[in-house]
């Protein structure tokens, strides 16, 4: 029992002291001036002999830790963390070759052909932009460059561009033909960071989950992906309010494939005038989203699902999303201003609050 | 005095007054100096020599974020930290005895020079890249929001 | 208040003997030599000084503040800018207030301006690294620091006991 212990605590404190966004300012300063960060650390851990291994990589604009421990943990990182690199690529909207890129620069006429990856998550993309009826989108980008969170200078912009902006925010201008093409419509532009990550973790689970391994912990940014065959793994929910502190935490039971994955404007977010905008966009009007909610954590096996669910519930407030999570049976933590968790009954006794946090059930 | 002969007619202001003997202000000025650094550094020397059997993480952070945390137990096999950013690149060197910074791309390399840390509370920090190592002991728990869990989600 | 041709010479002298210390120091102490890394005698601060006391407070900032840009233009580092700028002007601040006292000597004053250089370019450190980590440095910078800063004075005496009698041989 204490070599487990023992050999947890690195993992804990090598991702939880490395928020992604901890000073809103310089977060996204250095969200953009970080190149690339690598931290290789091979360790045969001391106290349990169990093989054991952890690597730091700067990837889809923010820092992803992955984390094995087995006997193939150094194969499985190596191969997990080329695999990250190639779908990061492949899924930029920054990088000018990525497939992403020619679509944003496809038309009618010209359809690109794109991978079974990339039309996979536009696709599945657009199928949770219908659900939950454009509170997640993945056409946001341009709104977002207008507002300069993409740049680092964000700001409030003139508001007869926003109204100009928010026409092509809309993924009924994304249309996915057969063959594996698509194209969009002049003016549109589709960035599927609101649900890449879910899916790069998906996907880097999957596998992972082939190496014979006996623990996982991915962390993409703050979104955790982790499995583990023996025992019980406890999963902290940051603290919208402070987020050197936890609201609550998660259990996830043995040998389960656990998401978890938190929106909100708590790390991402700037002032003009006293006036407090946060990084998620109201697809409505073209503001930041402005409600009662502080962040929303989606808990489930299916990682881009959680992504795309916990933009589209935070931008909604918590009435509406407590409808939207119970009839799409979404497993949620919504963290409202007036320090109430809102917990989906499924997950009843697996959500423990921290102090000054109160938990009620809904659904 | 001499002041006034010589200035009094190419200038109306008034100087500071002049006293280049050793006064009684001047002891009580280095007494205040030394008083607070004795009491600083005696702090340091003890906080060290608590945390002295703890066990030893590095820390490395930019611009106030950590980059790296991690025991230094776990550096069996040395490694070589490497920072790009758009400020700089460095090299760390990590192995279980000591950290030093192997490399830097500033110009006064101020952070090369401060060599091998090995115990608690020893720090290199190199401003040009706004780059701190530190050895830090374990027992910090209590402020420490992971303790109890494997990860955090935000 | 009027500025003399003579105070406006005496001023531009001691930017250039500032500047040429500034230089002096980093040649005769090349990095590494000093056992406190980042550490510097602040040989500068002697023109800073005597323009303190043989000209005044505001030249004496003007001195401290342009030192600090032309060693940048001279191809300094924007964080090593920072760190003198912030350093110098605690320095002055100090010193303004310490030259007043009647039962404080250039020692103290000089001793005292090391000491605020040194919290000045902590408390920059600590604006640039965010870490609080860097306060271990300040005791020892302070202590080294003050010890030069004792040197400084001495050195500065004889300077403005010079530029005294300069001036009296003018006036006659």
């Amino acid at each position: 029992m204490r070599s487990v212990i023992c050999s947890r605590k690195h993992i804990a404190n090598a991702n939880s002291r490395r928020p992604a966004f901890s000073r809103p300012g310089r977060g996204v300063a250095l969200f953009l001036s970080l190149v690339l960060l690598v931290s290789w650390t091979l360790t045969l851990s001391g106290c349990s002999g169990k093989k054991k291994k952890s690597v730091t990589l700067f990837a889809c604009d923010t820092y992803v830790t992955l984390s094995c421990e087995g006997k193939d943990a150094n194969r499985a990182i190596n191969e997990a963390s080329d695999l990250l690199m190639k779908m990061d690529a492949k899924l930029s909207r920054g990088n000018k070759d990525s497939e992403i890129s020619k679509l944003n620069a496809s038309s009618e006429k010209e359809p690109v052909t794109l991978s079974e990856d990339t039309y996979y998550l536009l696709s599945t993309a657009m199928k949770y932009s219908e659900k939950t009826a454009g509170r997640f989108d993945p056409t946001v980008a341009p709104l977002m460059d207008l507002w300069g969170f993409s740049t680092g200078y964000p700001h409030v912009p003139d508001s007869a561009q926003i109204q100009e902006t928010v026409k092509n925010v809309d993924y009924r201008k994304v249309h996915l033909l057969s063959n594996r093409t698509a194209y969009v419509e002049p003016g549109v532009s589709v960035d599927l960071g609101g649900i890449g990550k879910g899916f790069i973790g998906d996907i880097l689970m999957q596998k992972l989950r082939a190496f014979s391994l006996s623990e996982i912990i991915l962390d993409l940014g703050g979104n955790i992906c982790a499995w583990s065959s023996s025992s019980d793994l406890s999963i902290g929910v940051v603290s919208p309010l402070d987020t050197t502190k936890m609201c609550c935490t998660f259990t996830l039971s043995s040998s389960t494939v656990g998401t978890v994955i938190t929106s909100g404007a708590y790390e991402r977010f700037f002032e003009q005038d006293g006036v407090r905008y946060g990084h998620i966009m109201d697809t409505r009007n073209g503001f930041p989203s402005n409600t009662d909610m502080l962040s929303v954590t989606v808990i489930g096996a299916d990682g881009t699902r959680g992504d795309a669910y916990s933009t589209a519930l935070y931008a909604l407030g918590s009435g509406e999303a407590k409808t939207l999570a119970m009839r799409d049976n979404i497993d949620c933590i919504l963290c409202a201003e007036n320090g109430t968790l809102w917990v989906s009954s499924s997950l009843k006794g697996k959500v423990h609050a921290q102090e000054g946090w109160t938990i009620e059930y809904f659904g | 005095m001499r002041k006034k002969d010589g200035q009094s007619n190419t200038s109306v202001k008034k100087l500071p007054p002049r006293n280049f003997r050793f006064s009684s202000g001047d002891v009580f000025i280095i007494g205040a100096i030394v008083l607070v650094c004795a009491i600083l550094i005696g702090g340091i020397f003890f906080h060290r020599r608590a945390h002295q059997g703890d066990a030893r993480y590095v820390r490395i952070t930019q611009d106030g974020k950590v980059l790296l945390e991690m025991d230094l137990a776990e550096f069996s096999d040395p490694m070589e930290y490497r920072i790009d950013s758009e400020r700089g690149h460095m090299i760390i060197f990590i192995s279980s005895e000591k950290v030093y910074i192997k490399e830097s791309s500033c110009t006064d390399k101020i952070c090369v020079d401060q060599g091998d840390l090995t115990a608690p509370g020893d720090g290199a920090i190199c401003l040009p890249n706004r780059v701190v190592v530190q050895i830090v002991s374990g027992g910090s728990e209590k402020d420490d929001p992971s303790g109890k869990v494997d990860v955090i989600a935000r | 208040m009027r500025r003399t041709a003579y105070d406006i010479t005496k001023t531009a002298m001691m930017l250039a003997l500032a500047l040429v210390l500034s230089i002096l120091e980093a040649w005769l102490l090349p990095r590494g030599i000093l056992p406190i890394p980042g550490f510097k005698l602040g040989l500068a601060n002697i023109a800073i000084l005597v323009t303190l006391y043989s000209v005044g407070k505001k030249e004496a900032l003007l001195v401290a503040v342009l030192r600090s840009l032309v060693v940048l233009a001279l191809g300094g580092n924007i964080i090593g800018f920072i760190f003198s700028l912030t350093g110098g002007v605690f320095a002055w601040g100090t010193m303004c207030v310490l030259v007043e006292r009647k039962h404080v000597s250039i020692f103290g004053v000089s001793i005292a301006g090391a000491a605020s250089h040194g919290i000045g370019q902590i408390l920059a450190a600590l604006w640039v690294t965010r870490t609080v980590y860097v306060i271990t440095y300040l005791p020892y910078l302070v202590l080294a620091g003050s010890i030069a800063g004792g040197f400084i004075a001495f050195l500065t005496i004889p300077i403005v006991k010079a530029l005294d009698h300069i001036g009296n041989e003018m006036i006659q």
